[in-house]
């Protein structure tokens, strides 16, 4: 570092100093910088978690015993698995690494000093704001909204519950998805720095690029879909109507049309998070790169194959059902792939078993049983006895949550020295991770059990013998809670409390390591220097 | 970082002539759909035929000399390509349900 | 990284704008996909139930005026030639006629609103609308006239915005903000109508020209 460049770094205010145009709060929630609104989803995304969170806890407390343990009406249990869904869902799991880590690090990534469109990122943002709150207006209108996330017609097309504000809410926070996909994929055709090409770039951007295809092609489908409920519901129209010739399995369609490729939102990003944490805490270039690159288009494509994959048991042709269970079987080869490349990364690594590695060894092995009993329900004549069972719930709790969302929370311990320029408190995220993950496997792993014994979902009373699991489960809700509390209660308080961070606790090799904890404002002081091969532990940079 | 290109990039201008024939075969291309349609030529058999060329012709003329596709980088016509391949597989696995029910 | 960007990093707080021709014209192609995608799955919606229902959809077809619909076609793709030559203008200095030509477009886009209304407000007296008492009990036909209306409806919304961008690019012509040489708005805004013409020209062989 020459004389003159020493001083430049320390006289440059991080992003968290530098407010911009205004002060303190509207100095975030007006900023176009986009670690600020970076924040700013990570804050609100993490906000819903634990509010999708609670209503979970609630649930599991209605599921100990079979005439309901909190409420002897349906209704209201029909409101929290509906409630939960479409917080966890649409508030909390697609926006977030997106929205939160995506913006935060992607431009860094690539060596950016923004987004393309650095203004349409913080309409995003506000768009997110938004939708939720429309949505989350519903609640107070004519009636619970008991449909499920699904909102399926035409039980939605009847129900007394305010369907037109709680599906118009989820239409603007769709229109926040697309916004973001546009923004990444402008940002990273025309702003890598020069030196990066498309193949040195890291496999996290590449991860973002796939997801935003996702969401620029596939969420204008979810659009149209709650528009015509809308629209079905204020006007009569009778699209999906069957007394005016609707064909409700129409509406099935072009609902999953989006919503299966919307789990490959979810599921992209977090992978392309693993893909950065393990060649780190292995300290090995990935195996594959151009395997996983390759993979995760290909995920994103044949992902938006399979969705009638959800419709087996509604009534499909024979035909349709067939070529769909063969897509379906297609798309989990490249993410096996993917599973492949990472454990061959970690042959003859140098192992560092730090908190983000674990929960990325943690992702592989949650991923690949909820992956594995993905290909499980593809199977024509297995899916016939486990639809709608609790063997669903499971395994899609695996893939979400073990998958992307452990994704996410080892994402947050990798970066959380670099955002914040604080470390967190290791024994405390050793013991977090060891409780949720104990807690997590307690609580899902039974309810594979519980599906494959009958038990159906979205039900609030069931049969007396399914009751001994159920109770397990719940107590594992409880173990994971508290494991989720620890985990989050260190990260928070690390942000204010924690140790300083330096510039590369990790010793990593992508960009955002070459830059201050906290970045400046314009994220690069000097030129970043470009390594030939991404993820190049052998050459100049290896620590 | 890639900054203001466009001194040196080469803009293509599209002259008032291409865009007059581009019009006029418009209008000539809705006028024949129309009378195909409505003066029952062949009986109705033509009917979806001609719409199913027309109508692409026409959103192909707007798309490559109105919407400057045809002057854009190779890449705008990847992306609308996988676009519009998309749709047309939304449609096609679509209708291997409805059809065969 | 360029000179001229590299000082404006190391001065911490530049406020140079960052223009990007082709990255803002990528971003609204974008965005035209993301329309086509919505518009996608009312056209899969109007195949499927079309499959299902031939005859009752060619009757309903018989319901409308066709020649409004041809000539409300034709209302668009004039507008559409003249939003397309504004480019041309303006990229040769004439501002004047640039102006010009796009008022023209939006005054083809209010012609086409007007003609849609005529039309709405004539199929709703003459009893064609979702649970009328002339549809009761021909299913396919009602759901002819759900998906027109929707569709229609849909489309005759993006006109709305279409006019409204156009009006925005006129505005800030005749401020000098969009100009000879930084003209991708007026570029962007074409593109969106343009794509408003597109769709149309499949809604009409669909529901005019259906008989």
């Amino acid at each position: 570092m020459t004389a003159s460049e020493a001083p430049a770094r320390l006289r440059a205010a991080s992003y968290i100093e530098d407010h911009g145009r205004f002060r303190g709060l509207f100095g975030w929630i007006f900023s176009t910088d986009h670690k600020r609104i970076g924040i700013l989803y990570l804050v609100s995304t993490l906000f819903f978690f634990f509010v999708g969170m609670s209503l979970g806890f609630l649930m599991r407390l209605q599921m100990l015993s079979p005439h309901g343990e909190l409420f002897k009406n349906a209704d209201y249990y029909n409101a929290l698995f509906t409630l939960h869904g479409v917080i966890m869902i649409f508030l909390f799991i697609i926006p977030a690494v997106p929205g939160s880590l995506g913006n935060f690090f992607m431009p860094i990534m690539i060596g950016a000093k923004d987004v393309a469109f650095p203004r349409l990122n913080l309409l995003s943002w506000w768009l997110y704001v938004t939708g939720a709150v429309i949505a989350l207006a519903s609640l107070f209108g004519s009636g619970l909204p008991d449909t499920g996330w699904t909102f399926y017609a035409p039980y939605s097309l009847r129900t007394h519950a305010d369907i037109p504000m709680a599906v118009f809410g989820v239409f603007v926070l769709g229109f926040s998805s697309i916004l973001t996909g546009i923004n990444f994929i402008t940002t990273m055709h025309r702003m890598r720095a020069p030196g990066m090409g498309w193949f040195q770039m890291p496999l996290f951007p590449w991860a973002l690029y796939a997801t935003s295809w996702v969401q620029v092609l596939a969420t204008p489908v979810l659009g149209i879909t709650m528009l015509l409920i809308f629209v079905e519901r204020i006007f009569h129209v009778g699209i999906f109507n069957p007394a005016m010739g609707g064909d409700p399995l129409l509406y099935q369609h072009l609902f999953w049309m989006y919503s299966h490729p919307a789990v490959y939102i979810m599921i992209l990003p977090a992978m392309g998070l693993i893909s950065e944490m393990i060649p780190t805490f292995a300290h090995r270039t990935i195996f594959g790169y151009t395997a996983i690159v390759w993979s995760s288009m290909g995920i994103a494509l044949l992902g938006s194959l399979v969705w009638a994959h959800h419709m087996f048991t509604s009534g499909l042709s024979d035909a349709a059902a067939t070529v769909f269970s063969l897509l379906t079987f297609l798309v989990a080869v490249p993410s096996a792939i993917k599973v492949f490349n990472w454990t061959a990364t970690l042959y003859k690594g140098s192992i560092a078993l730090e908190p983000p590695m674990l929960y990325a060894l943690s992702f592989i092995f949650l991923f690949s049983v909820g992956g594995l009993t993905g290909l499980i329900l593809g199977a024509l004549a297995l899916n016939v006895m486990l639809h709608d069972t609790y063997f669903v719930v499971a395994h899609f709790h695996y893939v979400i949550f073990g998958g992307a969302a452990f994704a996410f929370f080892g994402a947050l311990h990798y970066w959380l020295p670099k955002m914040f320029g604080r470390m967190y408190n290791r024994s405390a995220a050793y013991i977090g991770w060891a409780l949720l993950f104990t807690g997590f496997n307690l609580l899902y792993f039974t309810m594979f059990v519980l599906g494959v014994m009958g038990m159906p979902r979205r039900y609030a009373f069931y049969l007396p013998r399914f009751q001994t699991p159920h109770v397990i489960a719940t107590v594992g809700s409880w173990i994971m809670i508290a494991g989720i509390l620890v985990v989050f209660t260190n990260l928070i308080v690390s942000v204010f409390k924690g140790e300083k961070a330096g510039e590369n606790p990790w010793g990593g090799v992508t960009l955002e390591w070459q830059i201050p904890s906290p970045p400046p404002t314009e994220n690069f002081l000097e030129p970043p220097t470009i390594p030939e091969k991404a993820y190049d532990f052998e050459g100049a940079f290896a620590s | 970082m890639a900054v203001a290109h466009e001194a040196t990039e080469e803009i293509h201008v599209v002259t008032y002539t291409t865009y007059t024939l581009v019009w006029a075969a418009l209008v000539g291309l809705t006028l024949l759909l129309s009378s195909i349609s409505l003066l029952h030529v062949g009986g109705g058999r033509w009917d979806a035929l001609a719409a199913f060329i027309i109508s692409p012709l026409k959103a192909a003329l707007v798309v490559f000399f109105f919407m400057h596709l045809k002057y854009e980088k190779t890449l705008f016509r990847v992306m609308l390509m996988v676009t519009l391949c998309i749709i047309i597989i939304f449609l096609g696995l679509t209708f291997l349900d409805v059809a065969l029910r | 990284m360029s000179d001229v960007a590299a000082e404006a990093v190391r001065a911490g707080h530049a406020h140079e704008e960052h223009r990007d021709y082709e990255g803002a014209k990528l971003g609204m192609w974008l965005f035209l996909f993301s329309e086509c995608m919505l518009f996608g799955g009312l056209f899969v919606l109007y195949a499927m139930y079309r499959a299902d229902h031939p005859r009752a959809f060619s009757a309903g077809g018989g319901h409308m005026d066709a020649l409004l619909g041809v000539a409300n076609t034709l209302v668009l793709l004039t507008g559409s030639f003249a939003v397309a030559s504004s480019i041309t203008a303006l990229q040769r200095g004439r501002r004047k006629l640039a102006m010009g030509l796009v008022g023209t477009t939006i005054l083809t886009g209010v012609a086409f609103m007007i003609v849609k209304a005529v039309e709405w407000s004539g199929h709703i007296r003459q009893g064609y609308f979702p649970h009328s008492h002339l549809l009761q009990g021909k299913p396919g036909e009602q759901l002819f006239f759900s998906l027109y209306y929707v569709m229609t409806g849909l489309h005759g919304v993006h006109v709305i915005a279409g006019i409204a961008v156009l009006t925005a690019a006129l505005v800030l012509m005749a401020r000098g903000k969009v100009t000879q040489e930084h003209f991708v708005f007026l570029e962007n805004a074409a593109l969106y109508w343009h794509l408003v013409d597109i769709i149309w020209i499949f809604l009409l062989p669909l529901f005019y020209l259906a008989a």
